[in-house]
């Protein structure tokens, strides 16, 4: 049995019923922030759960996003309903999940030119709603943020923070596996059975082995975000899903101190986001057809820094070590501009579409995936005539070891010791040491997944320094070799998707050092290692 | 009288010999675990007898130190203890005998010289300007030295010219009664031995003809001519009229009294004065040097006894090699003979306040252990080996270095507001701000030739911690006070040659050392802030 | 700031990266009075293998088994490649003179053969090279049943013999591996460190021990390429007496020893050659006066003004610094050269890293006639004596072609030929 070997200890729920079926309460499709935020909401409301997802956590919007927890006041005129929405879960995230969260406080910046309306009515509308805001005079925001452009006219403060994403599904699942939720990566949806308006069970694929099972629920959760439409259409169910391509940028150093928003209706480029040691800016808006294989381009990257200098002019000149696209999932409502389709969330229960025990949540923001979670854990439980509360509002996420290495400059934040020596820095940009990917390698290999250069990088900082792998991903991929946690000949191909997935945020930003620094990288791989002539 | 006295200054100063033993060695078990040093002989039999260092540190010095020890010791052995040496080696021995007599004299000669040669230093060195205190500290030793030989000239003076002493001479030693024999006696004596009568006599050439003859038959055995005497005969012939008044008063009688009990008082304050150091130094040349060795045990000092050999001579401080450190900042405790004082200070009474161990460390911390002081010291005290010791006691105390200061405590301090500012007016080696802008290191490519050449992370092992390439990348990360906080800074010889090797041209090495500039000036502004706090809760 | 210093040279050598170097050597063997600048720290990136030609055509995807039917293809169809220019014959001329150079400075490489050697690299992939060092020169006794031993050193960091043997595994079932501590380094291990240590013999007596118990049956050795530093041919023979074994070098990623030996020996003899070396130096724009340029160089916070008839620009693409990109366009950095480039910066990468045709942008550089000097878009010569020559050179993605060295090599020894035919015949 599969799943058996995989989870000698952290399953004992699991119950076969056949040669490879395996029972559970829920299962829930999809490892974001929301997916791993409902399996623990119900894993804490004492119910069974599986959560599958294709490749590894927070594959989708969920990593690729600014990791902003919006105060409210980006959406005060645009959205009332979700200003309020954000500004109630942000002060509950803060109290809950404040280790995933820095309380950066952030800045609402008008510069010459933006419009006076707007600037005017702002302070009236976050009174209106709630929202906490206070003006500063520019000088004296200023000397607060001195990179802020001399040429700005409006300044409001508000509770804007920062929340790392990843930390953040890395501690909801292991949170969850805790309780014994069971997590299983690269496993996709192959097919559903439906029998009697409800899904039988489901066909699922391990990407890695090539094994199928079926996995049997009572319900079934398709949190995919912008993989909803596909997941809900093997149910038969058609979902008008709308795709959203946000493009930001990562600067090779903190910019701010604040998060950073430029006073006027949301539009492209107009938010810096302190992130660690690095600062995000975006985003974009462009319309795609699919969800799979974005990448940002280099107009939008111009386009992009042309839009954040006149707000911060350094952004003109800094260094900038990686672009990313996240795609935002809307659901139509008949809208054309993508920003004035609500970025509230979608929650379905496919009920009305004849399949009772299907349950789609898409949409929605990065800073209500816990009221997502709720909203959603809410249905599944009265599905289940289960009549507890939510209880993600009160008790506070633990964070656990795994977790803390995803967490810019983690390492530096202690005192150094002498044993350090011992463990010597796999990633210096980013100063990983040994130790850290081991414990990382260790979770991922209780999770039932597999180490590799990804799924590390997905839980650490390495790759993600200037060096942007050239030198880590070798490293690292001859200490997993030393350890035999790889045994065969794949570790080329990784190591070569490892450094084409890191390409593809490079690509598009490569001028002055940035370019110096890919061209070693490219001397290192091709030149002396000759990867491009290594075929699958 | 004379009995009662010598034996209790013996005692006296027996007891406060045992009292310096017992102190020395509770400092040294209850303050901190000594070093057990081996012996080394050659050193003290040369430093001891010879003063070999000291001839070699100053020639003037060792001249001077030498007219005294050699003037003094025959002083002791054949003036003081004849009746134990001379009246036993040398049969027909008498004081006022040559050549006993005439050496007596030359001895005490010696002796005063070289005290006048002390005295003339500690007024007109130019040298030792920094602890004016510390010039003077042996000067009660040196006047009683003075006092001791001065009324022991006296007495000698007053003894010659002293007509009741000759008469009584005269009583005892001849069958001479009141007549013309003892004036022809008394003439040759005034003329010859310069003894004062009250009454004039009158000389002839037949009457000294017959004293010459009764002083052969009577005085000749025991008394040399006085010429020999000739520092007491210089006093006695220029006496003038005050030798009728001292003959009258018989300042020959409580003279004596007077001279004794000047020595006793020496023989006492032994333990307690300069004079200790004729002691200490053998001890002192007799420990062998710190060794690296000898840093593996936690906390070590020196043997109490082996400083407290220091005479302040200050000859350290002349060949210091930090002593240009000391003009600019100005801080004594810089110099070896200034530490030294106040590590005796520290150890002995345990007074030294917070600011001054502060200043200590901080003194002491610009040591480059170039052993220059070590080299010359004329005590032979192994200073060097106590800068070594030194910060591990202070640190004990709670007075780390800037290194460890700064590593362990400063951490929640760095933030400070004001701080910040004092830094940015900070006064040297902070000109460039490499560290304050990004453009310096962030063109780093992590290539790690920097590290690859760096010889502190080549062969310092396991005291090194991070790697050149890996400071660029702290400050890249923003963390310039954990960078500032790292050994690499401190340990960096500024070779150079990360610098000259980094394909990217970052200044590694500039950016290295002003880290170690702001580390150690914030560390010194926080020792003085804590010390304040120190200060006030004491 | 100290004073003005003046040199009059013959020629200097702008870069001290492979290229500039193989010039100075030229130029100071044929007499001419050189001078220097540059970073030679750049030879730390080198692999210390001699490119000519691996693979052409580039979406072929396959090494080639003979570069010289490659070459023929090449010259047809790429008329700009520095290649091109020039014949066979200058090429493996360039080759036997540099090979010439670094036997008089002590580092031997094995001189060309017909069809490209493969080496194996820490990544356990083959490179097609050229020509070699004798340190590596044993990889060719690696045969698929060879009882082969893959030593590696805990704590040198992206060489793992057991990555090695087990990508190797298919093709290369015989392997074995051993993982070594070097007594007393617990932490990181440095390849320059390690590589000192190979030098001292109680070392390679230790290691030698170390290794002795798993040589049953062993054939044939590999160690990464860290076997001393100056005398590394004389500490791979004595460990070879040692272990009674045959022993090859591996390359790994940089810092690499072999680039450190290059820049040693090129280094030591060129100052025998009493070339002129200013360390670091940056460089003003120079000016021409019509019969010499003119060069205000800064080191050291020194001022230096060079005069020189002829000039050789080997300042190597964006990690050497000889051309710089900025958001949108790419420069030459010293004399501000025609650069022929993409012509907008969406063009200049793939979206895949490994794209077969290789990235736009590395087909850039500066465009030249037949003896490499640089020319202006009309194709008009730009300076009469100035060269360009190394990576700066345009058309030729070297890392993909695999042809670093040999573009590198040909295209300085034509450069100074050129420029010492013309002074010595008075043009």
């Amino acid at each position: 049995m599969n799943f058996k070997n995989q989870h000698p200890v952290k399953t004992p729920f699991l119950v076969a019923t056949g040669d490879d079926i395996v029972e559970t309460d829920v299962l829930i499709i999809g490892g974001g922030v929301t997916g791993t935020g409902i399996a623990r909401d119900l894993t804490l409301r004492g119910l069974n759960v599986i959560l599958i997802e294709k490749s590894d956590l927070n594959a989708g919007a969920s990593g690729g996003n600014h990791g902003l927890l919006h105060s409210g006041a980006r959406y005060v005129c645009s959205d009332p309903e979700a200003a309020v929405e954000c500004s109630t879960e942000s002060e509950i995230l803060k109290k809950n999940v404040g280790h995933c969260i820095e309380e950066t406080g952030g800045l609402f910046v008008a510069v010459k030119g933006d419009k006076e309306n707007y600037i005017a009515d702002f302070p009236d509308m976050c009174k209106k709603y709630g929202i906490p805001s206070e003006k500063i005079d520019p000088k004296e925001a200023r000397e607060m943020e001195p990179s802020l452009s001399d040429e700005t006219i409006a300044v409001y403060k508000v509770n804007d923070a920062s929340i790392n994403p990843f930390k953040l599904s890395i501690e909801n699942i292991n949170d969850a596996v805790s309780r014994g939720a069971c997590y299983l990566s690269h496993t996709r949806i192959e097919a559903f059975k439906i029998e009697n308006k409800a899904i039988v069970y489901a066909r699922v694929r391990n990407q890695i082995s090539g094994k199928t099972h079926k996995i049997k629920a009572k319900t079934y959760v398709n949190a995919t975000g912008a993989w909803a439409g596909s997941i809900a259409a093997m149910a038969g169910i058609h979902i008008n899903m709308v795709f959203s391509k946000g493009s930001l940028l990562v600067t090779s150093k903190r910019i701010t101190k604040r998060a950073i928003n430029r006073l006027r209706k949301p539009t492209d480029g107009d938010i810096l986001v302190p992130g660690g040691v690095v600062s995000i800016l975006g985003t974009t808006s462009v319309r795609i057809k699919s969800p799979d294989n974005i990448y940002p381009t280099v107009k939008e990257v111009d386009y992009i820094i042309s839009e954040g200098e006149k707000m911060i002019p350094e952004l003109k000149t800094c260094r900038y070590i990686r672009a990313y696209a996240g795609v935002r999932p809307l659901v139509s409502m008949g809208k054309d501009n993508d920003r004035d389709v609500s970025r509230g969330f979608t929650l379905l229960d496919h009920e009305k579409d004849q399949v009772n025990n299907l349950i789609t949540i898409t949409g929605g923001k990065l800073s209500t995936y816990r009221l997502m979670a709720e909203k959603t854990s809410d249905i599944v439980c009265k599905k289940h005539q289960v009549s507890v509360e939510c209880r993600t509002k009160m008790i506070p996420l633990p964070s656990t070891h795994s977790g803390e290495w995803s967490e810019p400059g983690v390492l530096v934040n202690d005192p150094f010791k002498p044993d350090t020596l011992e463990d010597p820095f796999l990633c210096e940009c980013e100063m990983v040491p040994a130790s850290a990917i081991n414990t990382v390698i260790d979770s991922i290999k209780k999770n039932g997944g597999k180490p590799d250069l990804s799924s590390i990088a997905l839980r650490t900082r390495i790759g993600k320094g200037p060096c942007q792998g050239a030198f880590c991903s070798m490293r690292i991929l001859s200490h997993l070799y030393a350890r035999g946690e790889i045994m065969d000949q794949t570790g080329i191909n990784d190591l070569k998707y490892f450094l084409n997935e890191r390409w593809k945020g490079e690509q598009s930003l490569l001028w002055g050092q940035a370019l110096v620094q890919s061209s070693l990288k490219e001397m290192i791989h091709c030149g002396l290692f000759g990867l491009e002539l290594v075929k699958k | 009288m004379f009995q009662i006295t010598l034996y209790t200054s013996l005692i006296l100063s027996t007891a406060g010999l045992l009292f310096q033993v017992y102190r020395f060695q509770k400092k040294g078990a209850s303050g901190v675990p000594k070093l057990k040093l081996s012996l080394n002989l050659k050193l003290v039999l040369f430093n001891t007898i010879f003063q070999s260092k000291l001839f070699r540190a100053s020639k003037t010095r060792w001249a001077v130190h030498f007219l005294v020890l050699s003037g003094f010791s025959y002083l002791v052995f054949f003036h003081a203890l004849d009746e134990l040496t001379a009246f036993n080696l040398f049969q027909y021995y008498q004081p006022t005998l040559d050549p006993f007599q005439f050496l007596r004299n030359f001895a005490g000669f010696l002796v005063l010289a070289g005290c006048i040669g002390f005295l003339f230093r500690r007024s007109f060195n130019t040298r030792i300007k920094p602890d004016n205190k510390l010039k003077y500290k042996g000067i009660f030793s040196i006047i009683l030295i003075l006092l001791v030989i001065g009324s022991g000239f006296m007495l000698e003076t007053v003894k010659i010219i002293s007509e009741p002493a000759f008469l009584e001479m005269v009583e005892d030693y001849s069958d001479l009664d009141e007549g013309t024999d003892l004036d022809h006696l008394k003439i040759y004596w005034e003329k010859n031995y310069h003894v004062v009568f009250k009454e004039t006599l009158l000389i002839t050439e037949d009457a000294l003809e017959q004293g010459r003859r009764l002083n052969n038959d009577y005085c000749l055995d025991c008394h040399s001519k006085i010429n020999s005497a000739f520092v007491s005969k210089a006093f006695a012939t220029h006496l003038g009229k005050p030798a009728n008044f001292l003959n009258h008063y018989r300042a020959d009688n409580w003279l004596y009294p007077i001279h004794y009990l000047l020595s006793f008082l020496m023989l006492i304050s032994l333990p307690f004065s300069r004079f200790f150091h004729m002691l200490l130094i053998p001890f002192a040349s007799a420990q062998h040097k710190v060794t690296n060795k000898h840093f593996q045990k936690e906390a070590v000092f020196i043997h109490p006894a082996t400083f407290a050999a220091c005479t302040n001579c200050g000859i350290c401080s002349e060949v210091c090699s930090v002593y240009p450190n000391f003009l600019i900042t100005g801080n004594k405790q810089i110099l070896p003979h200034s530490k030294i004082e106040s590590a005796r200070k520290m150890i002995f009474t345990g007074h030294l306040n917070p600011e001054a161990l502060n200043q200590l460390q901080l003194g002491n911390d610009e040591c480059t252990m170039c052993n220059n002081c070590t080299n010359i010291c004329p005590s032979g005290i192994d200073l060097q080996g106590l800068w070594k010791t030194l910060p591990k006691t202070l640190h004990k105390m709670g007075y780390p270095d800037n290194y460890t200061f700064v590593k362990d405590k400063a951490l929640q301090d760095w933030g400070n507001k004001e701080l910040e500012k004092d830094r940015a007016a900070g006064t040297y080696g902070l000109t460039q701000n490499l560290t304050g802008r990004v453009y310096s290191f962030e063109n780093c490519v992590q290539c790690t030739i920097c590290t690859n050449v760096c010889p502190v992370v080549a062969y310092s092992g396991n005291d090194n911690d991070m790697t050149p390439q890996q400071i660029m990348n702290l400050l890249r990360l923003g963390k310039k006070q954990t960078a500032a906080e790292t050994r690499m800074v401190w340990n960096c010889l500024t070779c150079y040659l990360c610098q000259e090797h980094c394909p990217s041209e970052i200044k590694v090495a500039d950016i290295i050392i002003e880290l170690r500039n702001i580390s150690n000036q914030t560390a010194e502004r926080l020792k003085i802030m804590t010390t304040a706090d120190k200060a006030n809760t004491l | 700031m100290k004073d003005k210093k003046y040199i009059t040279c013959d020629i200097t050598v702008i870069g001290a990266g492979f290229a500039g170097m193989v010039a100075a050597a030229r130029a100071s063997a044929l007499g001419l009075k050189t001078v220097q600048t540059g970073n030679s720290s750049h030879l730390y990136f080198a692999s210390g293998l001699f490119d000519f030609l691996g693979v052409y055509p580039l979406h072929s995807r396959t090494v080639l088994q003979d570069p010289l039917t490659g070459l023929s293809l090449l010259q047809k169809e790429m008329p700009g490649h520095p290649y091109s220019k020039t014949s066979l014959e200058a090429i493996l001329k360039s080759f036997d003179f540099l090979t010439r150079f670094l036997q008089s400075a002590g580092l031997n490489y094995i001189k060309p053969e017909k069809g490209n050697r493969s080496v194996l690299t820490s990544a356990g992939t083959f490179k097609p090279t050229c020509m070699i060092p004798e340190t590596i020169s044993k990889s060719r006794l690696l045969k698929n049943d060879t009882n082969l031993l893959l030593v590696d050193f805990k704590g040198l960091k992206g060489f793992c013999a057991r990555q090695i043997a087990d990508i190797l595994k298919k093709n290369y079932p015989n392997i074995l591996t051993l993982s070594v501590e070097v007594p007393g380094k617990n932490g990181d291990l440095n390849p320059t460190h390690l590589a000192t240590l190979f030098e001292d013999s109680s070392f390679l007596k230790e290691l030698a021990t170390q290794i002795s118990p798993f040589l049953d049956k062993v054939e044939l050795m590999g160690i990464p390429a860290v076997c001393g530093v100056n005398k590394s041919l004389e500490a791979l023979t004595r460990l070879e007496k040692m272990t009674g074994l045959d022993i090859f070098e591996i390359p790994m990623m940089p810092p690499s020893i072999p680039g450190l030996r290059l820049k040693n020996a090129f280094e030591k003899k060129l100052a025998k050659n009493k070339v002129h070396f200013l360390s670091q130096a940056k460089i003003k724009p120079p000016r021409f006066n019509g019969s010499e340029f003119v060069l205000d160089v800064m080191n050291q916070n020194m001022e230096t003004q060079i005069r020189s008839r002829g000039g050789i620009l080997a300042t190597g693409r964006f990690p050497g610094g000889g051309l710089h990109a900025q958001r949108g366009r790419i420069q030459e950095t010293v004399f501000n050269l025609p650069v022929y480039q993409p012509d907008e910066r969406s063009l200049w990468h793939h979206l895949d890293f490994f794209e077969k045709q290789g990235h736009l942008i590395n087909t850039a550089g500066v465009e030249t006639d037949s003896v490499f000097r640089p020319v202006d878009t009309h194709g008009a010569i730009i300076y009469e004596n100035l060269y360009a020559i190394g990576t700066i050179l345009a058309h030729n993605d070297w890392v993909r072609l695999k042809s670093g060295s040999g573009v590198s090599a040909l295209s300085a020894f034509t450069a100074v030929n050129d420029f010492y035919k013309k002074s010595t015949t008075g043009h």
